[in-house]
């Protein structure tokens, strides 16, 4: 263990000094009941402190934000998935009626075609429009 | 005139941590409470000068210690970790009675240390004036003279309790001891005989 003795002065009044300070710098003594008053506080005190408290929460925060990326993906590969799977169900039913609809419609009856899609595709954004105008007024 | 502290008895750091890595905490803390409450203590008494301040601040971090130590991951020595946490708090203590003293009312303090005045005096025996000299000397050797002492004359001890390098403490403990020496000289109590007398 390191000690003072290789930097203390061997001076008469240096170590006349030493045993006077040891003499007058007593080490204080503990309270009698220090121990008890400890156990108090650390009943006292509440299971977490402000530290664990904001652990905890950003915890929490993080699996929230996790939860919500995860469904937000789902969501957008479930409609990615509708897209492609009712693009593909379009087309294949467009082949087979296709001969059909030119025998009853004439030639034009191609033309016709992506004017109703482009119709019912106008209907379909009219809707959502309206619904979603109709709740903005029943926000305050 | 110099002594090594004779090897301490009772848990040792490394069986803390041997508790601690098995999951005893309540074990570890009890340890912790037998190896530091004392230097806890003492720390807190020479950063604070004042017992009731110190026996608060000396609880509160080891109530602090007792909430920190399930994430103590040994990357400073468990000392280290103790006293800096003791420090911490005992800051903390000493800035809130900066804030309090700076709202106190000069006519009631003026009040007060006239009160003090007339009351009995101190016994002025010659230790005194020496207790009385190192109070009186800069914070930094104040508190380096008197944890050498407390602490049996370690300065290695002293410099993890302050988290100062020993080199500092050193210096600190020569400047101290050579402030004393002379205002000891300046009251013509620079006799090394006198003091040698006066400690038999």
């Amino acid at each position: 263990m390191s000690t003072a003795a290789d930097h203390q002065g061997d001076g008469p009044i240096e170590q006349a000094l030493d045993r006077a300070l040891a003499r007058c710098l007593v080490p204080p003594p503990l309270p009698q009941d220090f121990r008890q008053q400890l156990r108090a506080a650390i009943a006292r005190s509440p299971s977490t402190d402000r530290a664990q408290l904001r652990a905890a929460l950003e915890q929490e925060h993080a699996q929230q934000l996790a939860e919500l990326q995860t469904g937000y993906v789902r969501l957008r590969q479930r409609t990615l998935g509708g897209l492609i799977g009712g693009a593909f169900a379009a087309g294949l039913l467009i082949t087979f009626s296709l001969p059909w609809i030119t025998s009853h419609f004439g030639r034009d009856a191609v033309f016709a075609l992506p004017a109703i899609g482009a119709a019912v595709g106008l209907a379909l954004s009219a809707r959502s429009w309206w619904q979603r105008s109709a709740l903005a007024r029943l926000l305050p | 005139m110099q002594q090594d502290n004779p090897p301490e008895a009772g848990p040792r750091d490394q069986d803390i941590v041997e508790l601690l890595r098995g999951g005893a905490l309540e074990a570890a803390f009890e340890r912790v409470v037998d190896r530091y409450e004392r230097k806890v203590y003492r720390l807190c008494c020479s950063l604070l000068r004042d017992p009731d301040q110190a026996e608060d601040a000396a609880q509160e971090s080891l109530v602090r210690v007792w909430k920190a130590l399930s994430k103590y991951d040994q990357r400073a020595s468990l000392s280290t970790w103790i006293y800096t946490i003791t420090r911490n708090r005992c800051l903390t203590a000493i800035e809130r009675r900066r804030d309090l003293d700076s709202l106190s009312d000069p006519a009631v303090e003026h009040e007060a240390e006239a009160a003090q005045a007339v009351g009995p005096q101190p016994e002025h025996d010659h230790l005194a004036v020496l207790r009385e000299l190192v109070e009186a000397l800069p914070e930094r050797f104040r508190r380096v003279l008197t944890l050498f002492y407390y602490e049996e004359r370690s300065v290695t001890e002293v410099a993890q309790m302050l988290g100062l390098p020993e080199g500092t403490v050193k210096t600190n403990l020569h400047r101290a001891r050579a402030a004393l020496g002379e205002r000891l000289r300046v009251l013509g109590l620079g006799d090394p005989q006198f003091w040698l007398e006066k400690v038999q």
